[in-house]
């Protein structure tokens, strides 16, 4: 199995990078590629089952779509033959049509793959928490950002639906988007250590047919702890 | 007018506090800017002003520039009984002005909150600004370094002298071309590294030129060390003063400028205090403070009792270490002090953030933005974890390797002197943050009891 970590050096805001510090403890036997944000991505031209990138900061957002550019139709492709893409923070925003910087007046064309247009106002910056629903499980998870997204009604399939937190703006309830095995999420931090039921599915859909998490039980321990947190309507969001 | 109304409003309002007790330190201020919002700009300005920002270790650095310019017979003004945003800056101008808004104190040393930056800087255009890093912070205040940096620089006035740590390129980016630049560091010792370490989280890795992979000289910690660029030649600046020797047994710290070396007392030997030594030292001779006067501050300088503090109790040292959870960097840095020496120590883990613990849920990213492979280091026998978060912390420190024996949990912070073993520690940090001083004090007053009975009930046996 191959995992491609995009631009780990520059992509690794937040503690994220620990999602696949973490997954790989899970996968001990997988070959992991982690391509500098200098180089072209190995998926340009081979197989991959999985490509994970971490939050980064808004200029090197603008970095990163020149840079995956070039590669826009194998992404497409990729998204559409279902190998897993895992992308949290602001990472699956330059997957979109634009990104608008109000702060510094820029306006950047996204990746394209997505309907969804982000709003960068470095003034306003929102830090919350999230609790939502995938399938049947419940997730938890924060939020620290500039952006705010936007996406016609329905245009996009969302990867959890909010039951308490920030969607992709105020007035949404869906949250991040999500194609076949593309999962793009604006949560960020360690989300597959903090949401150890996700990491089981997301190693289902890489083949692993009956998953054991490594420290399962003090994940699920934390994990439980945080989920009664969350669920009381009295901790402030 | 509105800015003399102002003023006469915002001085009694002081004024009626301090009648009543209260420190007047942030208020008055903040009324102050609500009436008149540019009241900085009009409110009487010392005639020169050194203002220190950056990421960490900027009270300490204020603190120990204060007690130097007062051991050479500086008479100034400060912020530092109050906050470090705009409010706390204008109580502190505004309490250096008499009624009719004239200046008292001709000097003045402010801590400045790097994100407050755009709320100062233009209106009070320091002389001098000192910043000590740029480092990764608290998710929720700072987002990251370089919106940071974006900020100071939106901020930054010409006419300030900037003095920068030169082993930190983020800090060194700062200002403009126009802008006079000193650089302070300290040059490649024993224990720092060829490449960096895996655990520890870097905020610039590419060329801020060309965006190719950085080479290091050597590095330090995360991103501080010397760079180069291969692919452009970009390098890290040569520093104006450099520290060249850290003579640990003496207590003694060389500090090399402009070719001559001189001596000064260690006030501290935690590299982040050897770090806020050289900037102290560069900003007073750039001001104007001869090498004397500074080796004679330096001789009664030491690190304020509320940040550090070490005694001894039946032979086990007991250190109270200020570590402010949120704050990974700061927290790695303490990890790594503590993994030093081969003691056997016990650390009473109580970093919960106080205000989340309360009434929110705390945002935890920043354990993993921390670098806790330290605490695998064999001489750390005891990790004792009490709050809300311990479940978290268990995670964290067994992802990090720390073995599970090692790991004891209670429910109260305040707890955790009971989980300790003492024949299994002969130093013991406590960790506590700055607004969780009173349990920091409650653990310690717990565990000096325990070592104080443990060692009587040992006598009497004996
Ligand atoms: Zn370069």
């Amino acid at each position: 199995m191959k995992i491609e970590v995009l631009y780990p050096e520059v992509c690794n805001l937040y503690g994220d990078i620990h999602n696949m510090h973490y997954l790989k403890k899970c996968l001990p036997d997988a070959d992991w590629i982690e391509t500098d944000f200098c180089a072209d991505p190995f998926f340009a031209d081979q197989d991959v089952q999985m490509v994970y990138m971490g939050p980064m900061t808004e200029n090197k957002q603008i970095k990163a779509i020149e840079k995956l550019l070039p590669f826009r139709d194998r992404l497409c492709q990729l998204i559409e033959q279902g190998t897993v893409f895992f992308m949290t923070g602001n990472a699956y925003e330059i997957f979109g049509q634009t990104i608008d910087n109000k702060t510094t007046g820029t306006k950047t064309q996204g990746l394209g793959i997505f309907p969804i247009d982000v709003t960068i106002d470095y003034f306003s910056r929102y830090n919350g928490m999230l609790l939502g629903v995938y399938e049947d499980i419940e997730v938890v998870g924060f939020q620290s950002q500039f952006s705010r997204v936007s996406a016609a009604p329905d245009a996009v399939t969302p990867f959890i639906e909010v039951r308490r937190g920030l969607g992709l703006n105020q007035e949404s309830k869906i949250e991040g988007v999500r194609k076949n095995n593309f999962f793009g999420t604006s949560l960020l931090g360690p989300f597959l250590i903090l949401n150890p039921l996700f990491t089981k599915k997301l190693l289902q859909l890489l083949g692993v047919a009956d998953p054991k998490l490594p420290l399962g039980e003090e994940l699920m321990r934390a994990y439980a702890a945080r989920l009664a947190e969350f669920q009381n309507p009295n901790i402030k969001f | 007018m509105r800015y003399h109304i102002t003023l006469l409003l915002a001085k009694t309002i002081s004024f009626l506090m301090r009648l009543c007790g209260r420190r007047a330190t942030h208020l008055p201020g903040s009324i102050a800017i609500r009436l008149c919002p540019d009241f900085l700009k009009h409110v009487g300005r010392p005639k020169t002003i050194i203002a220190v920002t950056g990421t960490n270790g900027k009270t300490t650095v204020c603190n120990l520039l204060i007690d130097a310019l007062k051991e050479n017979g500086y008479d100034l003004m400060s912020n530092s009984f109050g906050s470090n945003i705009n409010a706390g800056v204008a109580s502190a101008l505004l309490h250096n002005c008499t009624i009719f808004g004239r200046v008292k104190k001709q000097l003045a040393v402010l801590e400045v909150d790097e994100r407050s930056s755009l709320l100062i800087y233009p209106y009070i255009r320091p002389d001098y600004i000192l910043c000590t890093n740029l480092l990764r912070d608290s998710i929720k205040r700072n987002a990251h370094v370089e919106f940071i940096q974006y900020i100071i620089n939106s901020a930054m006035q010409d006419n300030a002298k900037l003095i920068l740590n030169g082993d930190d390129i983020l800090t060194c980016a700062l200002g403009s071309e126009k802008q006079q630049k000193r650089f302070f560091g300290i040059a490649r010792m024993p224990g720092d590294r060829d490449v960096p370490s895996p655990y520890a989280v870097r905020d610039i890795t590419c060329c801020p030129v060309c965006d190719a992979k950085l080479k290091y000289e050597f590095v330090r910690y995360n991103h501080i060390g010397k760079v180069y660029c291969e692919n452009c030649g970009f390098r890290s600046p040569d520093c104006d003063y450099l520290v060249t020797k850290i003579d640990e047994e003496n207590g003694a710290v060389t500090v090399l400028h402009n070719g001559v070396s001189t001596d000064y007392k260690m006030v501290n030997n935690n590299i982040v205090n050897i770090y806020n030594m050289v900037a102290v030292i560069a900003v007073l001779q750039e001001f104007g403070v001869k090498p004397e006067g500074i080796q004679r501050a330096f001789e009664k300088a030491h690190v304020v009792k509320s940040r550090y503090f070490s005694e001894s109790v039946c032979g086990k040292e007991l250190v109270m270490q200020l570590a402010k959870g949120y704050n990974p960097i700061a927290c790695s840095r303490v990890f790594d002090y503590i993994a030093k020496g081969d003691e056997k120590k016990a650390i009473m883990f109580n970093l919960d953030d106080r205000d989340d613990a309360k009434s929110s849920s705390e945002k935890i990213t920043w354990m993993y933005d921390c670098d806790y492979s330290s605490l695998t280091d064999p001489s750390i026998t005891q990790i004792l974890v009490g709050g809300k978060r311990r479940y978290d912390q268990l995670v964290r420190l067994l992802l990090a390797g720390v073995p599970r024996e090692k790991i004891h949990m209670t429910e109260f912070e305040v707890d955790t002197p009971s989980l300790i073993d003492l024949e299994q520690a002969d130093k013991i940090f406590i960790l506590y943050d700055i607004y969780t001083t009173e349990m920091g004090e409650i653990v310690h007053d717990r565990l000096k009891a325990k070592i104080i009975a443990e060692s009587k009930k040992a006598g009497e046996k004996a």
